[in-house]
């Protein structure tokens, strides 16, 4: 019995790995996305500041946002993050929008600092020289809303619940949830210092509601959705992957 | 790089005027496959490639080969010879359910691909042209799109 038992083992070996090598081979595979922007022309890239509302909901909108997405750059990108020590575009909107202190803020007011900030935005001339001053880098600016709303309200909600008899049944009702919402809405402009041209152009806007349970600060959700975001963000200027898997066939 | 410049034309030829393979042709091919998808598993997708486009030279009928010169493609990220090496694997073996989930899977990622180069910004008219590259259509992906 041992003989042809000896015999057979390699030739049961061989055919079991001849049909797992016969088998097919799943892969991973990350697929490379060129970026939006071609910005091989560019060395430096500064992050010169965002139009925001005259008054912040909870934070420090312009410099926590230049912050983060220098910080972002320097490990995304190959470009050397010039930093400035403010936002050069929150400088000019600070030094053309002077508000007495200790006086109300209107809504009038809020509309003008809003319209200043759009006409810097477009204003070639403006970032020529500010391209000129920091030695034509790329220039990352925009246009950011963060906003805290209400979302609550009376939601469905479905109990199970045994009655007398021990059968277990599903009751539907209303309960009054107090709810509240962050969004933040982004309008980046990506621009030649050497020109002061605009080069591209995109928004991206997100949103989180929380829960009368989560006890969420304006900060901590503002991070989470910049989190969110930053990917496309990134998008427009490094090249990113798409990861997948396919089969390989023998 | 420059012997796949030498082989991809051959090969991309291959899928319009296949030439019949000899048995030989077709057991030398599968030992080249065999060893592509070894290399292919081992992260070498530049080396896969060189071997699966030299297996479809040996082999034209090989709906195998096409398929995992499709994935190769695709990971180097040659979309358009990628979709060609898929429908070329598709038509030898239009029931092979393994190629139709590459293909299906292909497709899905080109089109998240195309949707997040929808807002890209056109090219200026005096920024270089792209270097033209092979392509079954004779069509480049900047063109096409």
């Amino acid at each position: 019995m041992k003989a042809p038992l000896c015999f057979l083992t390699p030739v049961l070996a061989g055919a079991l790995l001849a049909s797992g090598c016969a088998s097919a081979l799943e892969v991973p595979i990350e697929t490379p996305l060129k970026s939006k922007l071609d910005v091989s022309k560019f060395r430096r890239v500064l992050v010169a500041g965002f139009v925001t509302d005259l008054v912040d909901e909870g934070i420090d909108l312009a410099p926590e946002t230049s912050r983060l997405l220098q910080n972002q750059l320097r490990s995304a990108s190959k470009l050397q993050v010039i930093e400035p020590d403010r936002p050069p575009l929150n400088q000019a909107l600070a030094k053309a929008f002077k508000l007495a202190e200790d006086v109300r803020v209107t809504r009038e007011d809020r509309d003008r600092y809003r319209a200043e900030g759009e006409r810097i935005l477009q204003d070639g001339a403006f970032w020529r020289k500010l391209g000129e001053e920091y030695q034509n880098p790329l220039i990352v600016t925009g246009k950011l809303t963060f906003e805290e709303q209400n979302r609550s309200g009376f939601q469905q909600e479905a109990a199970l619940v045994r009655d007398n008899r021990g059968r277990v049944r599903e009751v539907r009702g209303n309960r009054y949830a107090e709810r509240k919402a962050f969004s933040l809405a982004a309008d980046f402009s990506f621009i030649d210092g050497a020109s002061g041209r605009l080069l591209h152009k995109e928004r991206f806007s997100e949103e989180v509601v929380y829960g009368e349970e989560q006890k969420v600060s304006p900060l901590s959700s503002y991070f989470e959705l910049m989190d969110r975001l930053l990917p496309n963000f990134l998008g427009v200027i490094s090249p990113q992957r798409i990861r997948g898997t396919r089969v390989l066939l023998p | 790089m420059t012997r796949f410049r030498l082989l991809t034309p051959f090969v991309l030829s291959l899928m319009v005027f296949p030439a019949p393979a000899s048995a030989d042709n077709e057991k030398d091919a599968k030992k080249v496959v065999a060893f592509g998808i070894d290399v292919a598993r081992r992260g070498l997708w530049q080396e896969a490639r060189f071997r699966f486009e030299q297996a479809a030279s040996l082999n034209p009928d090989s709906a195998s080969t096409f398929n995992n010169l499709g994935v190769t493609l695709e990971q180097q990220g040659e979309f358009e010879k990628a979709r060609a090496a898929y429908e070329r694997a598709l038509q030898l073996e239009p029931k092979n359910v393994s190629i139709q989930q590459n293909y299906d899977l292909f497709r899905e990622a080109d089109e998240k691909r195309n949707r997040k180069l929808k807002g890209a910004p056109a090219k200026p008219a005096t920024a270089p042209a792209p270097s033209p590259s092979p392509s079954p259509t004779g069509e480049t992906k900047e063109n096409r799109r």
